[in-house]
């Protein structure tokens, strides 16, 4: 069971520089292979300044950080279910962008399923670019944790 | 290499996507998605800690699932970006499972001067088994230049 005193608990800021490596690395994880996010002129090309971000790397910044997301929380692995997400996006990121980003958590809420009590954790990883200030992403994370 | 964007005109609800398909979901994919997103659950890639949890085998990160219903949406939809997309993991993938992806456009409007449409989503695995339900809204206007 998680402990109710992370409800609205905030991880430190922290920042990231999105390489071309990095979003490539990315893209490769999923198997896409569209070449805007291997080759800069074909990113080019098609009217990105640079290569760009793959929607659902922002996932990244929720893992990332000073601080460890579940050893923080104490979420054990073994019980631990990926509810869901939602992203919402506010304008693109492209390779060589500097991003600062967070993550609060929302709330925990006990449920009752079929495997028995759980809690149902949300939490918001939001994401700004560090040189214009301009918002780029907020991601809702739902993570079903049993008890 | 010139690419064909969507004509926005040419788009209307009810029409479905041609369906997607991944490549078998091998372990190496797994490794390379617990390095790549930073989520290293060992659930994903070791096998006997998978066991342990009550799984057969390992198991896909939810949102390596949700990056290649994201990258089946925008390898569709030419010119366009996303402007929101939510997932919700319904079952589990396992290691080796192939996802089929079906999609459809629900709704095309206007709002603040872009043309959007909004996508549904299901991904199912090669026995049938729903895995996700997702949308997306896409909007169709030229990416931010400077």
């Amino acid at each position: 069971m998680l402990d109710r005193k992370f409800i609205s608990y905030e991880f430190a800021p922290s920042e990231m520089v999105l390489s071309r490596w990095k979003l490539t690395q990315f893209a490769n994880a999923i198997r896409d292979f569209n070449p805007i996010y291997y080759d800069l002129n074909e990113a080019k090309n098609q009217g990105f300044k640079d290569i760009p971000v793959p929607p659902t790397f922002y996932t990244k910044m929720t893992y990332s950080g000073e601080k460890n997301f579940y050893a923080t929380l104490g979420i054990d692995f073994k019980k631990l279910l990926d509810g869901g997400r939602e992203f919402r996006y506010y304008s693109q990121s492209f390779a060589g962008d500097t991003l600062v980003y967070q993550t609060k958590v929302e709330n925990i809420v006990e449920k009752e399923g079929n495997r028995g009590k759980m809690d149902i954790l949300t939490a918001v990883s939001s994401g700004k670019n560090k040189d214009t200030d301009e918002k780029v992403f907020d991601a809702i994370i739902t993570l079903i944790v049993f008890h | 290499m010139s690419v064909k964007k969507l004509d926005f005109k040419e788009l209307t609800e009810g029409l479905e996507l041609p369906e997607g398909k991944t490549n078998p979901i091998t372990r190496v994919q797994l490794v390379d998605y617990a390095s790549a997103s930073g989520d290293y659950n060992l659930l994903h890639y070791d096998k006997s800690f998978a066991k342990e949890t009550g799984l057969n085998g390992c198991i896909a990160h939810g949102m390596l699932q949700a990056g290649t219903i994201s990258s089946y949406i925008l390898n569709w939809a030419k010119g366009g970006i996303m402007r929101n997309f939510k997932i919700r993991f319904s079952d589990v993938v396992n290691e080796n499972d192939i996802l089929t992806f079906k999609g459809k456009i629900v709704k095309k409007y206007q709002e603040n001067g872009e043309n959007l449409i909004e996508i549904s989503v299901v991904s199912e695995t090669q026995e049938k088994r729903v895995t996700s339900q997702g949308s997306a809204v896409i909007t169709f206007i030229l990416p931010r230049e400077n």
